[in-house]
């Protein structure tokens, strides 16, 4: 590739926006995940608790 | 219909999901290195419109998935009204950012492509006007999801919507062979067969199933999350009722 060549400034810019754009979506699809995976955990536990303190939980 | 529901079940997709989901990255990131070094480095400059043609090898697999999404998220709603699988739902609605994402990518790059090609960022022509209204398309379909409280009508509306929407998946397609349009018309799918060298095409498609790998990782994750989520709401909307 000649960088050199004109209009290379919007080669250079499309790559930069594709690269931010899906950067910015992995981040934010991983974010969810880990936020979802986090609060499911937590009510996991909450679950358990109760049943601990009611004596439902298994023998 | 029963190796859909087989495959379709919530708790079989997550451990299917945990178990593809780090080969499905290895493919699509070696996809991306391949792809980005022939088109960057060995595919040759065009005679005409030199080096900017190597928009070409973002612009066009984002196009491409952008038209792709939308069919898998059309081809879901009709799977989750005909036969109310809620995972299709799930699944339609996971697609619609990834594809909307994609989607404003083929704007974009179409525009900084258009203005040194043809002196402008923009023209209200066939193949770009249903490019932009797959756009909002997108937002509208994402729009009744944010604003609708009831999961089960939000899904009815939204794949409504999809199926609707999927009109604009051939318009788009057909527009430069349909009306005359600014845009280049088909150079690789076509009824003749591609009409581009070898040397450029080869990165052109590695770069298309590299976009489509990362909407499958990327996807597969969304439809793990969206589970999670609505087991969470069921839980709290179950405690909420047992509290009262």
């Amino acid at each position: 590739m000649d960088f050199s060549a004109p209009h290379m400034g919007f080669v250079i810019s499309s790559y930069a926006v594709t690269l931010v754009a899906l950067c910015g979506l992995a981040v934010w699809i991983f974010a969810r995940a880990r936020s979802v995976a986090r609060r499911l955990r937590q009510l996991e536990d909450e679950g358990a608790e109760r049943r601990r303190n009611t004596g439902q939980g298994n023998p | 219909m029963s190796s859909i529901e087989r495959f379709a079940n919530p708790t079989r997709f997550m451990r299917l999901q945990k178990a593809v989901q780090p080969w499905v990255w290895v493919i699509t990131f070696a996809l991306f290195g391949v792809g980005l070094f022939l088109g960057l480095t060995r595919a040759p400059a065009d005679y005409q419109q030199g080096e900017t043609v190597r928009i070409m090898y973002v612009h066009v697999p984002a196009a491409w998935s952008a038209l792709m999404v939308y069919s898998v998220m059309a081809l879901a709603s009709i799977i989750g009204i005909v036969f109310r699988h809620p995972l299709a739902d799930i699944a339609a609605k996971a697609a619609a950012p990834i594809g909307a994402v994609f989607c404003f990518l083929a704007l974009a790059t179409g525009a900084l492509w258009g203005k040194p090609m043809w002196g402008t960022w923009w023209v209200w022509d066939a193949r770009l006007t249903s490019m932009f209204v797959l756009f909002l398309l997108y937002l509208g379909y994402m729009a009744i999801w944010q604003a609708i409280d009831d999961p089960r009508r939000a899904s009815r509306i939204a794949a409504i919507v999809a199926i609707v929407g999927f009109i604009n998946v051939p318009i788009v397609k057909f527009s430069v062979d349909w009306w005359y349009s600014l845009h280049q018309p088909a150079s690789v799918f076509r009824a003749g067969g591609p009409t581009i060298h070898a040397s450029i095409l080869t990165p052109l498609l590695i770069m298309g199933l590299a976009f489509s790998f990362l909407f499958l990782a990327l996807h597969l994750i969304a439809i793990r999350s969206e589970i999670g989520a609505r087991r969470i709401r069921q839980t709290e909307l179950a405690r909420t009722g047992a509290l009262q």
